[in-house]
């Protein structure tokens, strides 16, 4: 960085003017090394948000699964842009899945697919129930909107079994 | 508050942001930079707005920009040094005719820019016809002719 500096600064040609102006090279390189520096952490931006580090990508995607059940949500969201919990089930008649109310405080629920066949309210947590016939594959879609920033670290729990869910809310 | 919070927090990205990307970036509106700056002025308006399409939050959140801008233009002029900062300082990139390549190349400018100017401005047709011509402050290039009759190297 000093040595392209000194380069820059010898590529500069300084000269005598009879003009009534303040020139200020040294600032002016200052200014040029920034704009540098300030186009590299532009594509920097460009490529980790093609990545997802802004949500709706690999680095945002995130799947989990145990005992029969498969949840994929978004690490990283943005305020009041709406995102998708998935959760994949197989093998159960009936489904009972815990949010925590502290959760439910950082997100609107919008909508969820398909309705609970039950809600009730248990411990500070909201307890759906949804029945499947005949224990096949079932597919429940929450739709969130999230109202808070920051981070949000959540505990959903499905059929007795714990996922740790995990979000950067960005502003 | 959270009002205030979206409005400075976009004026101050959007004054980075032009700030960095160079003087010429504003000036030179070329097709592809109208493009760009209606895009840029789409995406900032729902930054601003949110989901409040109020009358009052349009004008609240004017008046926080407008006070934001005041309170900028009161310290720059205090301030020679966040003058310099937010402003930049202008550049000479000609000299008696000469281009100054080094100059040039580091403030993204070519001779074509400046000869457009020296057209513009002066009607001139060589670049030895040029005195001096300067990157002003705001991206423009002003254009100082030699003398009638003179012409430089």
């Amino acid at each position: 960085m000093i040595s392209h500096d000194m380069r820059t600064f010898h590529r500069i040609e300084k000269i005598e003017h009879t003009l009534e102006l303040d020139e200020k090279l040294s600032h002016q390189l200052k200014g040029w090394n920034v704009q540098r520096a300030c186009s590299v952490l532009i594509l920097t931006v460009i490529v980790l948000t093609t990545l997802g580090l802004f949500g709706n990508g690999w680095l945002s995607r995130k799947q989990l699964a145990s005992g029969g059940a498969t949840l994929q949500y978004e690490k990283f969201l943005r305020y009041e842009k709406e995102m998708t919990v998935t959760w994949r089930v197989s093998g159960k008649d009936e489904i009972e899945l815990l949010i925590p109310m502290d959760y439910l405080d950082a997100f609107k629920i919008e909508k969820i697919i398909p309705e609970s066949h039950e809600t009730h309210l248990a411990d500070r947590n909201v307890v759906y129930t949804f029945k499947v016939e005949n224990g096949g594959e079932a597919t429940i879609y929450f739709y969130l909107n999230p109202q808070k920033t920051g981070t949000v670290v959540e505990t959903w729990q499905i059929n007795g079994q714990d996922f740790k869910i995990a979000h950067f809310i960005y502003p | 508050m959270e009002l205030f919070l979206r409005g400075v927090a976009v004026y101050l990205f959007l004054l980075a942001l032009f700030r960095v990307l160079g003087k010429r970036s504003l000036a030179e509106t070329t097709t592809f930079d109208f493009v760009l700056l209606l895009i840029v002025g789409e995406a900032t308006q729902q930054a601003l707005l949110g989901n409040d399409f109020s009358v009052t939050n349009a004008l609240v959140l004017i008046t926080v920009l407008m006070g934001i801008d005041m309170v900028f233009v009161k310290l720059k002029g205090r301030y020679k040094k966040l003058d310099r900062l937010l402003e930049g300082t202008p550049l000479i990139l000609v000299d008696h005719g000469k281009p100054l390549k080094g100059r040039m190349k580091e403030a993204r400018v070519d001779t074509e820019d400046i000869m457009e100017a020296a057209r513009l401005t002066h009607g001139l047709e060589q670049m030895n016809q040029i005195k001096y011509a300067v990157l002003e402050r705001d991206g423009q290039i002003s254009i100082i002719p030699l003398a009638e009759g003179k012409t430089g190297e």
